[in-house]
């Protein structure tokens, strides 16, 4: 809906304005709207009565707007306005007053509009503070002294409802019992009506803003949204009979989907002449409306503006202002003749995406700009602010402001970020004719229970339809980027230049050439290998886009197709990155001096290790070899070691290897019993879950998971999950599984290789989400990844270290496939077909 | 303190900077690390606690989280968690730095986190001129060095338009 209906009322300080236009014309280049201050032009609106506003000064207090010294009149319907006279501001003795209250009403008697306002001193509850109250009958030029205010009055809430020729506030007494204090514009005395029966205990703590007073239909109201469930309504059915006082509504503030809007901050507009009542919500600037006949409400909200706003009730009037004052030699502006030439760059209420045709009218006027900046937070406070922002928000962030971009590139930040990450999924596409150098950091894990999906109903009903994007793209250098460079590289720098061009085509590149293996992740930096022996080429840190080349190592035979295994992993005690490859001796080598393992199987695996930073590879000796199976796998890095999982023919059993120590241990596997047959279950699979290494095995229906909760005690295995993978739907989810990561609120994600899917399984409800990557047709690869601000530099902390940047070279060249946005999808259906996809 | 623990009964007065005054259960209060240490070195013998940096509106859903927490400390997490989060929902950005402020100001370190949080997941996913206009922060790049900048993290930008 929107809210066409919009009235102007006028600006303080006018003549500044006027003559700042004057200015503004001789100007031609200045169109678009002049900048006010608020301090100078704003007015605040206190009520309004009989289809009149009283507009008062603003009297800002922190930056709670109240209301003060009055000093308009105006009907915004006949654009037409009055000034009142200046009101006195000191006492006999001197002291400054500050206007309190003011309320404007119509005494049907003598049929005359009067403004009344008290004004006083600020003091202390209970003490005299000296308040007068003062009275203007409109159309006359001066104020009259009327006496004192009850005191009771200094402790109103919100503003005055004008009602029978009284206006009447809201007042709190102590701190418990509440009171309205009305004024009688005839006889121009105050006295106190009673409130409706509360019960003040369950009220107490926000009392100030969950109770405000209001009229609907012609009766005074209260609304109590003070408790913390169903707000009540009471409306005073006989005006001035205490008895009168009756609970009319009782609003349930859920809604359909089961959230359930807070009761404070709520004001009653109207009764409709449907029955239906409407509320305004202060703090976010919403309409509340609840149909008498259907169950529920509308929740509907202000756009089209941001700012806060605000809101009276306003019955229109047509009646000219000049008539209804009755006053012949009365100065009646008009808000059309003076500021409306010109446009204030004020706040328009434009495409408002809601209004009401039947209601009496809302005015909703802007009072201040929501102008807070996160500038304005405390330093410390960004930091932990930016702590929590996802990687991706992170890399845009450093484009918003230097401020920023020199937070999250100072290596302290960078360190904390590091500290308080989560490992994430991070997958890549598996194609053997494409160059894959994209990997999709999944980082929104925790959108999915609350259903990131794409259709309006934000609960569990739908979880069929979840659907996350993977925005977060990362990228891993190409193998030989100088191959590239000279070729296709300048065609692209061409029509790079800014010629209007459309951004070049997509270069194909030989996977041979340059296609990288990802072997594993070990603190934010990952391992990549030559895709053809498995050989460690490369460290890269792709979030902030660093990499480094290892030294050339002259073992074995690069020509030769001979199968490595390696790993990269962390020495806590010496505080450096190694890097550890495992390949077979060559024939030559190894009649010179076989090598006995200490099992007494003749090995012939050699293992070296290289340390980043320095240029050159260390032979440590002979390696762990299993053999009937050549490769170790699923690298894991993990306290200092790195650990595989080897197949025997008899058993399997985990490798590790020490980085501080450098030497290979055999790790206790999970205790043998029925449960874990690792003969005829291929499907194990190894890898960290939180801090604890961890065993996944996916055997007829059921995925066990087992977890080491004590380091290096075989003892402490124990299976902590086990999860049924036949889903409702009777799909039997076989095949390999492998950790990912255990998330902050207790969930796990798991990545399932056949089904080219995340899956996301809550333990506290046993649910279990299978979702679909999709968006590119491939296979798909995926390791669990922490990511890291961290600088490689810094990291490995070698002075004249060659750290080169993925940024600085290959940018500019697209690849197939790149651009496509990849997303997980929850799907029940069709996954048959994805067998023979992914085959 | 022993006493105070038997009487659960017992209230504050807490009282913002624009002057309104909150009754509160003492229990509920005693969310508030900083209410706690003035309650246990007992130095708040006066009647009113004054809290100068914080205004009624914050001060008022700042109480109202700590009531829900004080009282359902005992219940479901998982309760406590859907509070949260409708807690934050919809909430003007100004208000959330406002309850940020106070949180840390009151030393509240659950509605911090969650707060903290909120801010930080409205800048992910969005493109940098809109993370300015939300947060109100000037850009004080000259636009060659935005140019630059933009461009080194240009992967963050794939699939804005």
């Amino acid at each position: 809906m929107k809210l066409d209906t919009k009235l102007m009322i006028p600006l303080h300080n006018e003549e500044l304005v006027i003559k700042s236009v004057g200015d503004a014309n001789m100007n031609p280049r200045s169109k678009g709207g002049i900048k006010l201050r608020p301090q100078d032009h704003e007015l605040n609106v206190v009520h309004s009565c009989n289809g009149f506003l009283l507009l008062s000064l603003p009297f800002k207090y922190g930056h709670v707007v109240r209301e003060s010294n009055p000093v308009m009149v105006s009907n915004p319907i006949t654009h037409e306005y009055i000034n009142l006279p200046a009101a006195i501001k000191y006492d006999e003795s001197g002291k400054l007053m500050n206007s309190m209250h003011c309320g404007l009403g119509f005494s049907p008697k003598t049929n005359q509009y009067k403004v009344i306002r008290t004004c006083g001193h600020f003091a202390k509850k209970g003490t005299d503070s000296g308040s007068v109250t003062e009275i203007h009958i409109l159309g006359t030029g001066s104020w009259k002294r009327i006496g004192n205010a009850p005191s009771t009055l200094l402790h109103k809430v919100g503003s005055p409802t004008y009602l029978n020729g009284s206006l009447h506030w809201l007042c709190r007494e102590d701190i418990i019992s509440t009171c309205i204090m009305s004024f009688d514009l005839n006889n121009e005395k105050f006295q106190s009506l009673s409130p409706p029966p509360f019960t003040p205990s369950t009220t107490s703590s926000s009392w100030n803003l969950g109770v405000t007073l209001g009229e609907l239909r012609g009766c005074l109201c209260i609304y109590d949204g003070s408790g913390f469930e169903q707000p009540k309504v009471w409306v005073m059915k006989e005006y001035g009979v205490q008895g009168s006082w009756s609970k009319e509504f009782c609003l349930s503030t859920q809604t359909v989907g089961g959230r359930c809007i807070y009761g404070l901050f709520f004001e009653p507009i109207s009764l409709l002449r449907n029955g239906a009542i409407l509320l305004f919500h202060s703090l976010r600037g919403a309409l509340f409306y609840r149909d008498a006949k259907k169950p529920g409400f509308r929740f509907l909200k202000f756009k089209g503006y941001k700012s806060f706003y605000e809101s009276i009730v306003h019955i229109p009037s047509f009646i000219s202002l000049k008539d209804a004052v009755m006053g012949d030699d009365i100065a009646v502006l008009n808000t059309k003749s003076r500021e409306s030439m010109k446009r204030g760059r004020r706040p328009t209420v434009s495409n408002t995406g809601i209004g009401e045709r039947q209601v009496d009218e809302i005015n909703d006027l802007q009072n201040q700009n929501s102008g807070c900046s996160i500038t304005d937070l405390p330093s410390p406070i960004t930091f932990d602010i930016m702590l929590r922002v996802s990687v991706k928000g992170l890399l845009i962030c450093k484009c918003v402001c230097k401020t920023w971009r020199n937070l999250i590139l100072d290596p302290k930040f960078a360190t904390l970020h590091f500290a308080r990450g989560e490992a994430y999924p991070l997958i890549r596409t598996l194609s053997p004719t494409h160059v894959s150098r994209t990997l999709y950091l999944f980082e929104d894990c925790y959108g999915i229970e609350c259903g990131s999906c794409t259709c309006d109903h934000s609960d569990f009903l739908c979880h069929s339809h979840i659907k996350v994007g993977i925005n977060t793209k990362l990228k891993i250098p190409l193998r030989d980027a100088e191959l590239l460079t000279p070729n296709e590289g300048d065609s692209n720098v061409n029509l790079d230049a800014k010629g209007g061009v459309k951004r070049k085509r997509c270069v194909k590149l030989r996977p041979k050439d340059h296609k990288f293996n990802v072997v594993n992740s070990c603190k934010g930096l990952i391992c990549l290998s030559n895709p053809l022996q498995n050989d460690p080429v490369a460290v890269c840190n792709p979030v902030t886009g660093e990499y480094i080349v290892l030294p050339d190592s002259k073992q074995p035979d690069k020509s030769t197709e001979i199968h490595m295994d390696c790993g990269l992993g962390f020495s806590l005690e010496a505080n450096k990155f190694k890097v550890i490859r495992i390949f077979n001796l060559t024939k030559s080598e190894m009649l010179r001096r076989p090598i006995i393992w200490n099992h007494g199987v003749y090995g012939r695996r050699v293992a070296e290790i290289h340390t980043l930073g320095t240029g050159s590879w260390k032979r440590i000796g002979i390696a762990p070899c299993a053999p009937s199976v050549s490769n170790l796998g699923f690298p894991t890095y993990l306290n200092g070691a790195i650990h595989w999982l080897c197949s025997d023919l008899n058993s399997d059993y985990i490798i590790s290897f020490n980085f501080d120590n450098e030497k290979f241990q055999s790790f206790p596997p999970p205790p043998p019993s029925d449960d874990i047959d690792f003969d005829t279950s291929r499907n194990v699979s190894l890898g960290v879950l939180g801090e604890w290494l961890c065993i996944c095995n996916s055997e007829f229906e059921y995925l066990d998971i087992w977890v080491m909760k004590d380091y290096g005690t075989q003892e402490s295995w124990s299976k902590d999950y086990c999860i049924d993978t036949c889903t409702d739907h009777g799909r039997w989810l076989r095949g390999l599984y492998e950790p990912m990561s255990y998330l902050r609120n207790g969930a796990i994600l798991l990545f399932h290789r056949l089904g080219n899917a995340v899956v996301y399984y809550d333990p506290k409800i046993d649910e279990f989400y299978f979702l679909k990557l999709r968006g590119i047709k491939s296979k798909f690869e995926a390791i669990a990844h922490t990511p890291s601000f961290i600088s490689l530099k810094d990291a490995v902390g070698g002075g004249n270290l060659a750290v080169l940047n993925i940024k600085s070279r290959c940018t500019g060249v697209k690849l197939p496939g790149e651009t496509k946005a990849v997303f997980l999808n929850e799907e029940n259906v069709d996954f048959d077909s994805d067998f023979n996809l992914s085959d | 303190m022993a006493s105070s623990i038997e009487n659960n009964n017992e209230k504050l007065t807490l009282k913002s900077s624009d002057g309104e005054e909150f009754l509160v259960e003492k229990h509920v209060a005693l969310q508030s690390t900083l209410l706690q240490n003035m309650l246990d070195s007992d130095c708040s013998s006066a009647d009113v606690i004054p809290l100068p940096k914080i205004d009624a509106r914050t001060l008022a859903l700042v109480l109202g989280y700590c009531k829900k927490h004080a009282d359902a400390s005992s219940s479901k997490q998982g309760e406590l968690n859907s509070f949260d989060s409708e807690f934050l929902k919809d909430m003007d950005m100004g208000a959330l730095f406002n309850l940020v402020l106070a949180a840390n100001f009151m030393e509240i370190k659950g509605l911090l986190d969650i707060a903290a949080q909120k801010i930080a997941d409205t800048i992910k996913d969005k493109p940098h001129q809109e993370v300015r206009e939300i947060f109100h922060v000037e850009n004080d790049y000259t636009p060659e060095e935005e140019a630059a900048v933009r461009e080194e993290n240009r992967w963050a930008f794939e699939g804005f338009p």
